[in-house]
C-alpha cells in the first residue's frame, strides 16, 4: 500500500513544474539519515523523478546544488550528493566564497575538528584570509574553536553544533580538552579500593589464626638465627602501632580481579556518569601500578593491591584531600636513607667542600638536623 | 672509583687511624701509585714516619704494594674497596654476633682490627703460652703484622676469656667461620691490586704445549688463569688440605646441587668445574684438629655482602607477602649462601634457553627446606599465615608450567605428578626426610590438591592418561571442601615457597621435580638485585620530588629503559597535567634521576620550536649519580661527626679517663654530663645514618 502511495504520488502530480519534483526530491531526500550519499542510481531509485528520467534528474540536481541544497560529491570516479540541511544551506548562501570554502572544510572534518594550518594548506588561501574567514565564522557561530587532549597548542576548529570526538576530548579524562585531575583521582581512588577489598585475606577469615600469631610472636627469641631477620623484621613500618595484618591469598589464586571485572564494576557502580571502556580503565590501572600502589599478577593478569597501599587504605589514611596526603603516604615508598640526611636534599650540596665556604663544621641543616 | 668515594675513604681512615696514616693514604689515593720516595716528597713526613704509616695501612689492606719482580722499589697504591668496607665493620660484627655468638664475634672483631693475622697469632693472643707446631713462615706482611700487633696488644677481655675452653674450641670457630665464607684465607695476591694479580697470573701460568689448536690452547689458558685468580683471591684446595689434614668433607652444597644438570649445562664451559675447587664457595669444614698455624685469615666482605642482599630481600618479602612468608625465604636464602661467592653471579647467563639462566641460578630443594629445624617448628603457624579462599580460585598447574620451561621438561613433570598420585605415600619416601612426621600423608594432600582442583577424583586409579591436564575443569570434587590451600603442616612450607613465586618480584623460580631430580627452587639473584636498585633509585625520587615524580620514573623505567617518551606521549601515559609535568621532568634531570635526548628538525639550525625533547630513565648514569650522592652525604657525616666530638673533647677524655669511668655521675658536674649525653645522641643519630646509607651504597654499588 504505502508502496503503491510512493509510486502513485508523483504520477498522480505528473504535471506539476520542475520546481516541484526539485522539491520533493530534496523533501524524500533529506528525510533519510543524514550524510546519506547518494548515486545517481539511489536518486532514481527513490522513485520520484517520473519514469526515471535522468535528464529531468540532473536539471533538478544541478539545480539543489546550485542553491546549496545538495552538495555533489564524487565517489570512485562517478558523481554522488549528498543532502545540505535547508539551514546549512542558508548559511553558505550567506558566506563569502572564502568562507564557505573555509566553513566546507570545518564542517567536513566532522567531530575531529580540523586545525587551522591544515585549513590553510588545504584551501590554499593566504593565512590572513583564513583568519579572516575563520573570524568572520565564529562570530556567527557557525564554528568553534575547540582544544585536543593532544595538542593543546593548536588551534583547532569544528561546527559550532557538533561534539568533539573521543580522539579529541582524550576521553573520559579530559575536560573542554583539558586533564581532568579531580576526574582521575576519584576514579583511581575507587578502583584501588575496589582491588585492595579483593586482593588480601584479613586474619579475622581465619578464625583460628590469632591463638598462632600470639605463640610465633614468642618463639624468636629462642633461636640465634632469629635475632638476625627480628631485627630486620622490627625495621619495618608493619610494626607501627595502627599496624593492620593482612593475609595473602594462597599461591595460585586466581581471584584476583582483571581489567574487564573492574570495568564492569566501576560502570555499575554510577560514580560517574561516563561510561569506562576497558582501555581506559586499563590507563587508569597502569597509573596505580606505577605509583606502587597495586601489582598486575604474573599469571592471570589480575591486579592486587600492594601490601603497605592496602593496609594504608584500610586505615583510612587516603583522605579526601588525597592530594596532599599522598606524599607521605607508605604506599608510595617514599622513605630513603639518603633524603633522611641534611645533605641528600641540600640545595647547596654542589658548594660544600671541606675547606669551602659551604662546610659540614658550620652547616646549620646539619645543626638542625642533628637537634631533631 | 669516584673522586667523592675517595675522599669517603680518606676520611674513615682517617677517623680509625688517625692523621699520619690518613695523611699518607689521601696522598696515594689522589696520586695513584707511589713509591716510597714519591710519598716521602708528596707528604713531606720523615721516612720514618712514612714507613709506620705504609705498615699499618698494609696491615688492613687499604694499600696495596707490590714489588715488579722484585726489582726495583715496591710500589704503593690505595685499596678505595678496602678503605669503604671500614664503615662496615660493624655491620660485620653484629652479623656474627646474631649467628654464631659472641665468641665469634669478638674473634672476628679481632681479626678486623689487626686487619689479617696468622692463625697461629690468633691463637696465641688468646693462649700465650701455647707452643705453635711448626716453623714460622715468611709470608709476605707477617713483619707488617708483628709490628702492629705490639702496638695494638689483642687482649680479649675477661668475659670472653670464660667462655673459650680450649684451643680446640678456638679452632672449629674458626673452621666455621672458614666454611662458611665469613673469614677467609689470605694470600699474598691480596696485596696487589687487581691489574698487577692479573699480570702476576699471566706471567705465573704456564700454557699447556699439549694442546694443538692455538685457539683452543688460549681458550685453556685464560681458564687457568682465571682460576689461578680465583684460588689466590678465596685460597685453593691444597691451602684446604694443608690448613686442616683432618678435615672431613661433606660434601660441597654447591656440587650437589648442581650434579644432576644435563649435559647441556655442563657445558657451560669449565665456569661451573672452575668454581668446584674452592673452598670460599662454602665447604662445610668440620675439622677434627687443629689449623695449620701459618695460615693468615682475613675477613671476608664478599660475603657479607651477599648476606646483606639476602636480609634485603627478605625485608621485600616480609614487606610485600607478610612475616610468616619471608621466614621461609630467608632460611631459603641462608641455605643458598654456600653457592655464591660473590653477589654479581659470574656464573649467571641471561639466555633465551631458560634452562640454561636457570641452571646458572643456586637452587635449594624443598626436601632441604624441610629439615630445617626452625621451618619445622614454624610449621603450624605457616599454614595459618595463609588466607582461605574456594577451591575452584586456585589454579598451581598454571604457576607451576608457566614457569619458563621447555616443553620436554614440562611433559615430564606433569606425569611425574600424575604418578605420585596414583601411587601414593609410595612415592614420599623415596625422597623425603625422616623428620617430618606425616609426610605420606602430606604428600598425598599435596597431590589432592592438585587434583581436587584441575583433575578428576583421585579414586580414580586408572593410569594417567597423556592428555589429561591439569586444566581439566573440575567434574568431581570427591573430597570435603578445603577453603585454605594447606592441608596439611608440612604443606604449608611448599605453599609459601610457591606463593613467594607467584609475586611480580618473582621471590623465586620453581624448578619442577623430575623422574631424576628434586623439586628446586632457582633465586634470581640477577633480577633481584635490579628490583631493589630500581626501589632504592624511586624511593629517593619520590622523597624528592613527590609520588608524581615516582609515577614517571616509573613509566620511564618500565619498557627496559630503551624507551625514549616525548612530553605529548607521557601527558597520555601519566595523566599529569603538561605543566606539572614539565617542572618535575626539568627538576628530575637537573638531578639527574632522568636524561633528556633533543633532537633538532631542522638540521643545525637547533631553534627551540623545531627540537623534539624525548625523556629516558638509563638506571647506570642515575645510579652512579646517586651512588655518588651517597659517598658525599657520608663524607659529610663522618666530618661532622669529628667536628661534634671536638665541641666535647676534654669531657669526652675525662669521661673515658680509668678512674672516671663507672664513676661518671660522680666525678663530672652536670653540665659535663648533659653535653656528653647530648653528644652520645648525636653520634648515635650520625652512625646510624651512615649505616642505612651503607646499606644504600651495597645495593648501588655492590648487588
Ligand atoms: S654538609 Fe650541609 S651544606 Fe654540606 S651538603 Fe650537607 S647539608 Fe649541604
Amino acid at each position: 500500500m504505502l508502496e503503491k502511495m510512493d509510486i502513485d504520488q508523483p504520477n498522480s502530480e505528473s504535471g506539476s513544474s520542475r520546481t516541484e519534483i526539485k522539491n520533493a526530491l530534496y523533501a524524500r531526500c533529506a528525510s533519510l539519515p543524514a550524510e546519506t550519499v547518494f548515486s545517481q542510481h539511489d536518486l532514481l531509485d527513490l522513485g520520484v523523478i517520473p519514469d526515471k528520467d535522468i535528464k529531468l534528474l540532473l536539471q533538478c540536481t544541478q539545480e539543489l546544488t546550485r542553491e546549496g541544497l545538495l552538495k555533489l560529491l564524487t565517489r570512485d570516479g562517478r558523481a554522488c550528493w549528498r543532502v545540505v540541511k535547508k539551514e546549512d544551506a542558508q548559511k553558505y548562501k550567506s558566506l563569502t566564497a572564502e568562507e564557505s570554502l573555509v566553513y566546507s572544510y570545518v564542517e567536513s572534518a566532522g567531530r575531529e575538528g580540523i586545525w587551522n594550518r591544515m585549513l590553510r594548506i588545504r584551501s590554499g588561501l593566504h593565512m590572513t584570509v583564513v583568519g579572516e574567514a575563520v573570524k568572520s565564522l565564529e562570530r556567527r557561530n557557525y564554528i568553534k574553536q575547540i582544544k585536543t587532549a593532544k595538542f593543546p597548542n593548536r588551534k583547532t576548529y569544528m561546527l559550532a553544533g557538533l561534539q568533539p570526538s573521543e580522539v579529541v576530548t582524550g576521553g573520559p579524562f579530559y575536560t573542554d580538552g583539558t586533564l581532568d585531575d579531580e576526574f582521575v583521582h576519584q576514579m583511581s581512588r575507587w578502583t584501588e579500593r575496589y582491588i585492595v577489598g579483593r586482593s588480601w585475606a584479613k586474619p579475622s577469615d581465619n578464625p583460628h589464626i590469632h591463638s598462632n600469631s600470639k605463640k610465633t610472636s614468642k618463639q624468636p627469641r629462642t633461636s640465634k638465627h632469629q635475632t638476625e631477620s627480628e631485627r630486620l623484621v622490627s625495621s619495618l613500618p608493619s610494626r607501627n602501632a595502627n599496624y593492620i595484618d593482612l593475609l595473602p591469598f594462597p599461591p595460585g589464586f586466581t581471584g584476583y580481579p582483571s581489567v574487564s571485572e573492574i570495568t564492569r564494576a566501576i560502570n555499575a557502580s554510577n560514580l560517574s556518569p561516563v561510561t569506562m571502556k576497558e582501555a581506559e580503565m586499563k590507563q587508569l590501572l597502569d597509573i596505580l601500578v606505577w605509583d606502587g600502589r597495586i601489582e598486575e599478577n604474573l599469571l592471570n593478569g589480575g591486579y592486587k593491591a600492594v601490601k603497605k597501599a592496602a593496609i594504608a587504605v584500610m586505615n583510612g589514611q587516603r583522605t579526601n584531600e588525597g592530594q596532599i596526603n599522598e606524599g607521605t603516604e607508605p604506599g608510595d615508598g617514599g622513605a630513603s636513607a639518603l633524603t633522611e640526611a641534611p645533605c641528600g636534599r641540600c640545595p647547596v650540596i654542589g658548594f660544600c667542600e671541606e675547606r669551602g665556604p659551604v662546610n659540614a663544621r658550620s652547616c646549620e641543616y646539619f645543626t638542625d638536623w642533628l637537634m631533631i | 672509583m669516584s673522586e667523592y668515594a675517595t675522599q669517603l675513604s680518606v676520611v674513615l681512615v682517617n677517623g680509625i687511624f688517625g692523621e699520619l696514616p690518613s695523611q699518607v693514604f689521601h696522598a696515594l689515593a689522589f696520586n695513584g701509585r707511589l713509591s716510597f720516595s714519591g710519598l716521602l716528597h708528596h707528604t713531606h713526613f720523615s721516612p720514618v714516619e712514612v714507613r709506620h704509616s705504609i705498615s699499618v695501612l698494609i696491615q688492613q689492606q687499604l694499600v696495596y704494594w707490590y714489588e715488579p719482580d722484585n726489582i726495583g722499589p715496591a710500589l704503593y697504591e690505595a685499596n678505595l674497596e678496602n678503605s669503604y668496607l671500614l664503615a662496615r665493620s660493624g655491620k660485620y660484627i653484629q652479623l656474627l654476633k646474631d649467628r654464631f655468638g659472641d665468641f665469634a664475634s669478638e674473634l672476628v672483631s679481632n681479626v678486623i682490627i689487626l686487619g689479617h693475622v696468622r692463625i697461629g697469632d690468633l691463637t696465641r693472643t688468646y693462649f700465650p703460652s701455647i707452643d705453635e707446631r711448626g716453623p714460622l713462615s715468611e709470608i709476605v706482611a707477617s713483619d707488617h703484622l708483628s709490628q702492629l700487633s705490639d702496638e695494638h696488644p689483642v687482649k680479649p677481655n675477661g668475659d670472653t676469656e670464660k667462655h673459650v675452653h680450649t684451643v680446640d674450641e678456638l679452632h672449629s670457630t674458626i673452621s666455621n667461620l672458614l666454611g662458611a665464607g665469613l673469614l677467609c684465607l689470605v694470600h699474598e695476591s691480596y696485596f696487589r691490586s687487581a691489574a698487577d694479580n692479573i699480570a702476576e697470573a699471566e706471567h705465573v701460568v704456564p700454557r699447556d704445549g699439549s694442546i694443538k689448536s692455538k685457539k683452543q690452547q688460549e681458550a685453556t689458558w685464560e681458564l687457568d688463569v682465571q682460576q689461578k685468580l680465583e684460588d689466590w683471591r678465596y685460597g685453593s684446595k691444597a691451602d684446604m688440605n694443608t690448613l686442616a689434614p683432618n678435615l672431613q668433607r661433606t660434601k660441597r652444597t654447591f656440587d650437589g646441587e648442581h650434579d644432576e644438570l644435563p649435559t647441556k649445562k655442563r657445558k657451560l664451559a669449565g665456569l661451573r668445574a672452575k668454581g668446584s675447587d674452592q673452598i670460599a664457595g662454602g665447604q662445610e669444614i668440620a675439622s677434627s684438629g687443629w689449623l695449620d698455624q701459618d695460615f693468615i685469615v682475613r675477613v671476608n666482605h664478599e660475603k657479607l655482602k651477599i648476606i646483606m642482599r639476602n636480609q634485603q630481600l627478605v625485608a621485600l618479602a616480609e614487606e610485600s607477602i607478610g612475616t610468616a612468608t619471608s621466614t621461609v625465604y630467608a632460611e631459603l636464602l641462608r641455605t643458598a649462601e654456600p653457592q655464591l661467592r660473590k653477589c654479581k653471579n659470574e656464573l649467571y647467563i641471561a639466555d633465551d634457553d631458560p634452562e640454561i639462566e636457570l641452571a646458572t641460578l643456586p637452587q635449594v630443594s624443598t626436601d632441604k627446606l624441610k629439615a630445617i629445624k626452625k621451618l619445622l617448628h614454624d610449621l603450624p603457624d605457616l599454614s595459618s599465615a595463609l588466607g582461605k579462599v574456594d577451591p575452584s580460585e586456585i589454579d598451581l598447574g598454571r604457576l607451576l608450567h608457566k614457569s619458563k620451561k621447555p616443553k620436554k621438561r614440562r611433559k615430564s613433570v606433569q606425569s611425574d605428578a600424575d604418578e605420585a598420585s596414583v601411587e601414593g605415600s609410595a612415592s614420599s619416601d623415596e625422597s623425603e626426610s625422616e623428620n617430618i612426621a606425616n609426610e605420606s600423608e602430606s604428600d598425598r594432600s599435596t597431590n589432592d590438591r592438585y587434583s581436587n582442583s584441575n583433575s578428576p577424583s583421585r579414586g580414580d586409579n586408572d593410569h594417567p592418561s597423556e592428555g589429561r591436564n591439569y586444566k581439566t575443569p573440575d567434574t568431581t570434587p570427591d573430597t570435603t571442601p578445603k577453603t585454605n590451600g594447606v592441608t596439611s603442616p608440612s604443606d604449608a612450607l611448599r605453599q609459601h615457597l610457591l606463593l613467594l613465586s607467584d609475586q611480580p618480584q618473582r621471590f623465586l623460580i620453581p624448578v619442577p621435580r623430575t623422574k631424576t631430580d628434586l623439586e628446586k627452587w632457582a633465586v634470581p639473584y640477577h633480577d633481584l638485585s635490579r628490583t631493589l636498585l630500581q626501589n632504592a633509585i624511586v624511593s629517593i625520587t619520590i622523597s624528592r620530588f613527590g609520588p608524581l615524580a615516582g609515577r614517571l620514573i616509573r613509566i620511564l623505567a618500565a619498557n627496559d629503559n630503551s624507551t625514549k617518551l616525548d612530553e605529548k606521549m607521557l601527558v597520555l601515559l601519566s595523566l599529569i597535567p603538561q605543566k606539572q609535568m614539565r617542572t618535575l621532568l626539568h627538576s628530575m634531570h637537573r638531578a639527574g634521576h632522568i636524561e633528556l635526548q633533543e633532537i633538532p628538525k631542522d638540521g643545525s639550525q637547533r631553534r627551540p620550536g623545531m627540537t623534539l625533547f624525548y625523556w629516558f630513565f638509563d638506571p647506570d648514569r642515575c645510579r652512579k649519580k646517586m651512588l655518588e650522592e651517597t659517598y658525599k652525604t657520608m663524607t659529610r657525616l663522618v666530618q661532622r661527626a669529628r667536628v661534634e666530638r671536638e665541641g666535647v673533647r676534654s669531657t669526652v677524655e675525662k669521661a673515658e679517663r680509668t678512674d672516671v669511668v663507672g664513676r661518671e655521675e660522680e666525678l663530672l658536674g652536670e653540665g659535663e654530663l648533659m653535653a656528653l649525653n647530648e653528644w652520645k645522641e648525636k653520634e648515635e643519630r650520625i652512625w646510624g645514618e651512615v649505616g642505612r646509607l651503607d646499606e644504600l651504597v651495597a645495593v648501588l654499588r655492590d648487588f
